[in-house]
């Protein structure tokens, strides 16, 4: 559902992201996790058709994004890490102009129903703009989900969102996965991205270091079985490490 | 434009409408309109009426209306190629880029964004030329349509930017600015040969626009000033559809370049977005273009004088040595204003003297190294072991201190040029240090007081008005006392230092007192 072969990315002289090849099957949670400016927001946005690779294929829902923007944005949603709703919208203007955009049809059970789902149904004549981080937040998931893309891209998505809403969240994100959307999403909560991910994806300075399930990856980098992603990314991270080869094979 | 975006752009605007109506509601929003409104009311009567008492008042309006417009079509195109990318605000990047738009209707959509814009900025040169043209509706129609071929320019401009390639670009932006610096002076040189009426260029400026190559290469420019001097339906149609064919004309690169333009537009959308949160946060348009290029390091000067509260003006020197933007605007729009006064013959005696005491009014927006850039620092200002009239004082040390250095100048040259003596231009000079740190001083308090636009404006006119009608006293009581010229200067002196000092005590009162719950929270 998500392909990108060989994909780089340079902003001027500096590499964001160098040769990286993976893929996120349909039903399925990928989680990308690495250090602050390890490429994670640029391979996002280059798949989600924002940025221009520099070099390499990035397919989404079978559709190259360079060559067929239009179609490939149609199957994916894109959340980026701070939401930015339109301040002179309501919640339900913001549900109305997705439907529009993405050409679905959105009575009112539907929209209702998601307002529900996010927990912003009593917020649904409010401007966005009154609405708190989380709120908005909430909003921005709750537009992407309206069309029920075949490709979620989530950078991240958890971020300002209370304990309760963070569980629903990924219930939310479970569900989509289960429904046969491919998600993939950046995180810097290791532990959340061990528990709901099925693979995960470690970039550092723009390279893969590793890529499969917790156990590949633990076999991968020589860790011990019951290490967790945390212990396993700081090693992998770690400066004092010798750069090591291209991460695992996915499976 | 695909039905989404029409969708967006008609129910943002109609929450616009509703939440400015809404706030109308509260009394002071409504009295900031009242306010807004009846100044350019007064703005707009004084220029029609000085329109009706001149003779061949379209003969003047028209090639300044001209050259104008060509200016602006000029620096649309300077800044256009100096900014790769298209603004977008943060939602729209949010939820356009992603979405599946085409190119085309994401360049639609930001046009029609701009039309209200292109619309508001065709009053101000209808309401400095279009009042003494012929027919002024279509002077506006003018000025609105080439302000819109201008925006296509601009925009223009900016894909070309970005499909040379980042490489390309750094390479040819300075040649690209150094030539477009050098036509808009000349085209600013044509304005101010205009408003200071000598040597015959009026005629060399209608020469100028009538010259083939002018008239196609500001053709959108020269064809509205065609539109403003025409005052019957016959005579503006033909210039109406050439204004409104060089508004399509400039919009067709625009949709025909095949440039993607997401990716740059991302950094410019981040910039816009950064420079408008500075503007709310501090309510000042100087420290904006402080901080956008890299900078080097300044040592803290080891001079008594910056510390203690001296220490906040050194600060604010530093801001302003990084905003020399901002200032180089404000000096062309001094020169673009005193030249005239200082070449032109017909203006003897004491007006291009008393010229001084509108830099600071000039020069405000520009110059707010002060209070009114503070923002969020101002819990922090008064956490310092400091006296409240030492800091007030601190604070409008720095746009005091530019604005002399501006009026220095100017009366160095009057004096250079014959037009005052040499110990007359520095006693002003002398009269203008209390005066300027007076002005820069009730530009602050009327900022700490909280109106804000035309609101700001009314209560700083407000203390002008006081500070001349206490100055005036003075001078009417020394006079009836038989006091001499210099005598009667030095005493205005005295009692504008006076009133200084008692403006700056009310200053560190308000300053004392000043809630800064909403800076923080903006």
């Amino acid at each position: 559902m998500i392909e990108v072969v060989g994909f780089s990315k340079t902003y001027g002289d500096t590499a964001a992201v160098t040769d990286l090849t993976f893929e996120v099957r349909p039903g399925e949670i990928v989680g990308l996790v690495g250090p602050n400016g390890a490429g994670k927001t640029t391979t996002l946005r280059s798949i989600a058709g924002i940025l221009r690779p520099g070099a390499g294929t990035l397919r989404v829902a079978g559709h190259d994004v360079a060559r067929e923007a239009v179609e490939a944005k149609r199957a994916l949603a894109y959340v980026p890490d701070t939401p930015h709703p339109f301040d002179l919208l309501t919640v339900t203007e913001h549900l109305r102009f997705t439907a529009l955009a993405y050409r679905v049809e959105a009575d009112g059970a539907r929209l209702d129903g998601l307002l529900r789902e996010m927990e912003l149904y009593e917020k649904r004549d409010d401007l966005a703009s009154t609405l708190s981080r989380g709120m908005q937040q909430k909003l921005a998931i709750a537009c992407a989900f309206l069309h029920e893309p075949k490709v979620i891209l989530l950078d991240e998505p958890l971020t300002g969102l209370d304990p309760r809403a963070i569980r629903d969240m990924r219930d939310s994100i479970v569900a989509r996965a289960r429904a046969g959307a491919a998600v993939l999403l950046s995180s810097h909560l290791l532990e959340l991205v061990e528990r709901l991910c099925d693979r995960v994806l470690i970039l550092h300075k723009g390279r893969l270091l590793a890529f499969g399930t917790l156990e590949e990856i633990r076999a991968a980098v020589a860790a011990e079985g019951g290490a967790t992603l945390e212990e396993v990314f700081l090693a992998v991270t770690d400066p004092a490490r010798p750069p090591a080869a291209p991460g695992a094979p996915a499976p | 434009m695909t039905p989404p975006l029409v969708y967006l752009f008609l129910a943002t605007r109609k929450n616009a409408v509703r939440r400015f109506l809404s706030g109308l509601r509260k009394p002071r929003k409504a009295l900031g309109l009242v306010v807004t409104l009846g100044l350019f009311g007064m703005v707009a009567w004084s220029i029609a009426h000085a329109a009706g008492s001149q003779e061949n008042a379209a003969a003047v309006a028209v090639p300044m209306l001209r050259a104008y417009l060509a200016l602006v079509l000029v620096m649309s195109l300077l800044s256009g190629f100096s900014e790769r990318g298209i603004p977008f605000s943060p939602a729209e990047v949010h939820f356009l880029f992603p979405g599946p738009f085409r190119r085309r209707d994401l360049v639609l959509y930001h046009l029609a964004g701009l039309l209200p814009i292109s619309l508001l900025g065709a009053l101000l040169p209808f309401g400095f030329f279009g009042l003494r043209t012929p027919s002024p509706g279509f002077t506006f129609l003018g000025c609105a349509l080439a302000g819109l071929a201008a925006q296509h320019v601009r925009l223009t401009a900016s894909l070309l930017a970005i499909h040379v390639g980042e490489r390309a670009f750094r390479r040819i932006r300075g040649p690209v600015r150094l030539a477009m610096m050098v036509a808009s002076l000349g085209v600013v040189a044509l304005i101010l040969a205009a408003g200071s009426g000598t040597g015959g260029m009026r005629e060399a400026i209608a020469t100028f626009a009538g010259s083939r190559a002018a008239r196609f290469v500001l053709y959108p420019a020269v064809v509205a000033g065609d539109l403003a001097a025409a005052d019957t339906w016959g005579r503006a149609l033909p210039h109406l559809l050439g204004a409104v064919g060089a508004a399509v004309a400039t919009l067709v690169p625009v949709l025909l370049l095949q440039v993607s333009f997401l990716e740059e537009s991302i950094g410019a959308s981040e910039r816009n977005a950064v420079r408008r949160a500075r503007i709310r946060r501090s309510r000042n348009l100087a420290a904006v273009t402080a901080g956008e290029r890299p900078v080097r390091a300044v040592r803290l000067p080891t001079l008594p004088v910056f510390r203690g509260a001296g220490a906040i003006a050194w600060k604010n020197l530093v801001i302003a040595r990084r905003s020399l933007r901002s200032l180089f605007f404000s000096t062309f729009l001094l020169l673009v204003i005193f030249i005239p006064a200082l070449v032109g013959r017909d203006r003897e005696g004491f007006f291009p003297v008393a010229m001084v005491g509108m830099f600071p009014l000039l020069l405000s927006g520009s110059i707010a190294f002060d209070f009114r850039g503070e923002g969020g620092q101002l819990p922090t200002l008064k956490a310092l072991p400091l006296s409240r009239t030492a800091i007030a004082a601190a604070e409008i040390a720095v746009p005091t201190a530019i604005i002399l250095v501006y009026q220095g100048i100017y009366l160095v040259a009057l004096a250079a040029l014959g037009r005052v003596g040499v110990g007359w231009a520095a006693l002003a000079w002398l009269g203008c240090v209390p005066i300027s740190g007076t002005m820069v001083a009730a530009m602050n308090l009327a900022w700490l007081f909280g109106p804000k636009g035309a609101g700001a404006a009314l209560l700083q006119v407000l203390f002008l008005a006081a500070d001349l009608a206490a100055l005036a006293g003075v001078a009417w009581g020394l006079d009836a006392l038989g006091a001499g010229v210099w005598v009667l200067g030095g005493a205005l002196v005295l009692a504008q230092v006076a009133i200084l000092g008692g403006v700056l005590a009310l200053l560190g009162a308000a300053f004392d007192t000043h809630d800064v719950a909403d800076d923080v929270t903006a």
